[in-house]
């Protein structure tokens, strides 16, 4: 009887008692590129994504983005990659300076030896070329070769944007990417 | 010498019919057509051994009927038509012949038969057969065709030997005797024997309404036939093995159960069983079902024995309407919200129950469906905001996913506020079905035991209560 009490009766009201939902958090957000949730100042370097899943020996384009800048007219971008895990198929330039009016420099050397890559872009002439905003500075193709976590970092000693009249623009956050072997 | 023996048969034969008044009977071997002559000339024979036991006829032998053909000059397998026959029939002085054709069409063997009237050469009485099979199988039913072509029903025996049951013990059971119950009782308590007895499968019954037609053809009324000899008649001509007979006699409160089995052919009782058996009919149902197990000597099976081990059970106990209870009620109404008040009679506060119920829980339903569109709908929103890399569509995404969170947290708020009423309705429900309890007029409990009321007399309002003791 009780049983049969349980089964018809406690049940259907545990269930009806049960039906509220778990509505998502309101802090889901994390956009790299996005001005008010990331954890440092504007402006800003970072990497999109900023956290890379890749298969062992597949590859994934990382682009170096530029959050919140006036005024760019060159750029100097230098940073580390774990060498014993990922390797460099391809380095180009991103989106931000193409469409500015004038075509811009742009110069990547990768360091297999130490796995550094450093990136120059900039406007040459003495037009007062320069962008503002948001975007992406150069996209980089890794190839994931070892399994295992791994991150990209800036070197923040060595990163430097210019004004169109030489004036160091000061970059006040870095972000730090992460690369997962899936 | 040939006249001379003519003569003689003639005479023979009109010495017999003298004798008797059965009419003479001379069958010729029938035409064989696809089946070879020494196998018709068998099965020819068996339907003169069989023709002889049905007592109908006057058989002429062979030998007889070949001895005249012979003098005529004719082959028995050449006398196939009828002037042949008839011929033959007026030299045997017979009054009727019965001549036939056993073929074969593809598998099937057929027998046409015919008898007809040497005087008059008019066909009497005509038959045929169809069997599909081993040949051997026409045996029988040339044994068959035998007793149908003299116009007699062919003996139980040899229905059951053509319907494949021979393997099996055949039986018959004459109506018990009823002494202190009626004639009646008697047959139904019968009927009972009998169906029992054919649920054990080691028996063929011949049915009661066969026996019943040869109990009225030698001019028997029910009942009358109570002796072993009349018993042994009757299963003779069935053709059974063993009768079955019996009494059931009421002394007292007891019922007396007598039945004997016995053989037919030699009268010996085969079995025989007595019981007493004090209590209900109903048990007495219970025992003459065990008793036909009991008499073929079989092993009685667990469930009757369970049933008169179990007893009858007790009916007046579940006679007439069943109480409604307050704890009916409250169950009913907790399994179904408003089937309790239902149950109580309350057909107003069952229904709006109900319905209350299936309102909330349907407004529950939708508000859940609205929550899975929003959840739907949060989770492109978010899967945009986190593709997005221009500020602008960051920050619209973003007031999406908001809007979406926004919506989610409506639609959950409702469908916690619908289910929570619902479950609270249910609860009420259960309660009201238990406190109200079925109307009195059900024949349930009489309401709360506590109730305020106005008494007109004193002018003043009372709390009464009530104790059951």
């Amino acid at each position: 009887m009780i049983k049969r009490l349980v089964i018809f009766t406690l049940l259907p009201l545990m269930a009806l008692m049960s039906c509220g939902q778990d509505v998502p958090p309101e802090d889901v957000y994390d956009n790299p590129l996005d001005e008010d949730e990331v954890t440092y100042e504007t402006p800003a370097l970072t990497f999109y994504p900023i956290d890379i899943s890749i298969d062992l020996g597949s590859s994934q384009a990382v682009d170096v983005f530029v959050l919140d800048i006036e005024n760019l007219a060159g750029s100097h971008v230098k940073l580390s990659y774990d060498k014993s895990k990922l390797s460099v198929l391809s380095m180009s330039v991103g989106e931000f300076f193409a469409d500015a009016l004038q075509a811009p420099v742009f110069f990547a050397e990768n360091d297999t030896e130490t796995g550094t890559i450093e990136i120059n872009t900039s406007f040459l002439g003495s037009d007062s070329v320069s962008v503002s905003g948001t975007g992406s500075l150069a996209s980089i193709v890794f190839q994931l070769t070892t399994d295992g976590e791994s991150s990209l970092t800036f070197d923040v000693a060595s990163c430097e944007f210019v004004d169109p009249n030489d004036n160091s623009i000061e970059i006040k956050g870095f972000g730090e990417g992460v690369v997962n072997a899936q | 010498m040939r006249y001379l023996t003519s003569l003689l048969i003639t005479l023979l034969t009109a010495t017999i019919m003298a004798q008797s008044e059965k009419p003479t009977v001379a069958i010729l071997d029938f035409e064989a057509q696809d089946v070879s002559a020494a196998e018709v000339q068998t099965l020819t024979e068996r339907m003169r051994t069989e023709i002889g036991n049905t007592n109908a006829v006057r058989l002429i032998e062979r030998k007889a009927v070949e001895k005249i053909m012979q003098e005529q000059g004719f082959q028995q397998s050449g006398c196939t038509n009828d002037e042949c026959a008839a011929e033959v029939g007026q030299l045997l002085g017979v009054q009727f012949m019965v001549s036939g054709t056993i073929g074969k069409v593809g598998k099937t063997y057929t027998i046409d038969c015919k008898m007809f009237s040497v005087e008059t050469g008019e066909t009497v009485r005509a038959k045929n057969a169809s069997f599909e099979g081993d040949i051997s199988g026409l045996l029988t039913e040339m044994q068959i065709l035998a007793w149908e072509i003299t116009g007699l029903e062919a003996p139980g025996n040899l229905k059951l030997k053509r319907a494949g049951k021979d393997a099996q013990t055949t039986v018959a059971v004459m109506d018990f005797e009823g002494r202190g119950i009626s004639m009646q009782e008697a047959q139904t308590l019968t009927d009972r024997f009998t169906t029992s007895l054919s649920s054990t499968q080691k028996v063929v019954l011949v049915e009661r309404g066969t026996m019943n037609d040869v109990l009225e053809e030698q001019g028997f009324a029910t009942g009358e036939c109570a002796s072993d000899e009349c018993a042994a008649e009757v299963g003779a001509m069935l053709g059974v093995e063993f009768m079955i007979s019996g009494a059931i006699g009421k002394l007292g409160n007891a019922y007396t159960i007598d039945a004997k089995m016995f053989s037919v052919a030699t009268g010996a009782a085969e079995s025989m069983k007595s019981i007493t058996y004090s209590g209900a009919v109903e048990g007495l149902i219970v025992e003459i079902e065990i008793l036909a197990w009991d008499i073929l000597g079989l092993d009685i099976p667990r469930s009757l024995k369970k049933r008169r081990n179990q007893g009858i059970p007790d009916y007046s106990a579940a006679s007439g309407p069943k109480r409604k209870t307050k704890g009916g009620a409250l169950f009913r109404s907790l399994v179904v919200p408003g089937f309790g008040q239902l149950y109580s009679g309350r057909k107003m506060s069952g229904f709006g129950f109900m319905l209350l119920e299936a309102g909330l829980i349907g407004m529950a339903a939708k508000s859940n469906s609205d929550y899975t569109t929003f959840q739907s709908e949060y989770d492109t929103q978010l899967a945009n905001y986190n593709a997005a890399t221009v500020p602008a569509e960051i920050a619209s995404y973003k007031a999406l996913v908001d809007q979406a969170r926004t919506d989610m947290n409506g639609a959950n708020d409702q469908l916690v506020l619908f289910s929570s009423a619902a479950a609270g309705i249910w609860v009420v429900n259960a309660l009201h079905a238990f406190l109200t309890g079925p109307t009195f007029a059900d024949g349930g409990d009489q309401g709360l035991p506590v109730r305020l009321a106005y008494d007109p007399l004193t002018k003043q309002t009372r709390l009464e209560w009530r104790l059951n003791l």
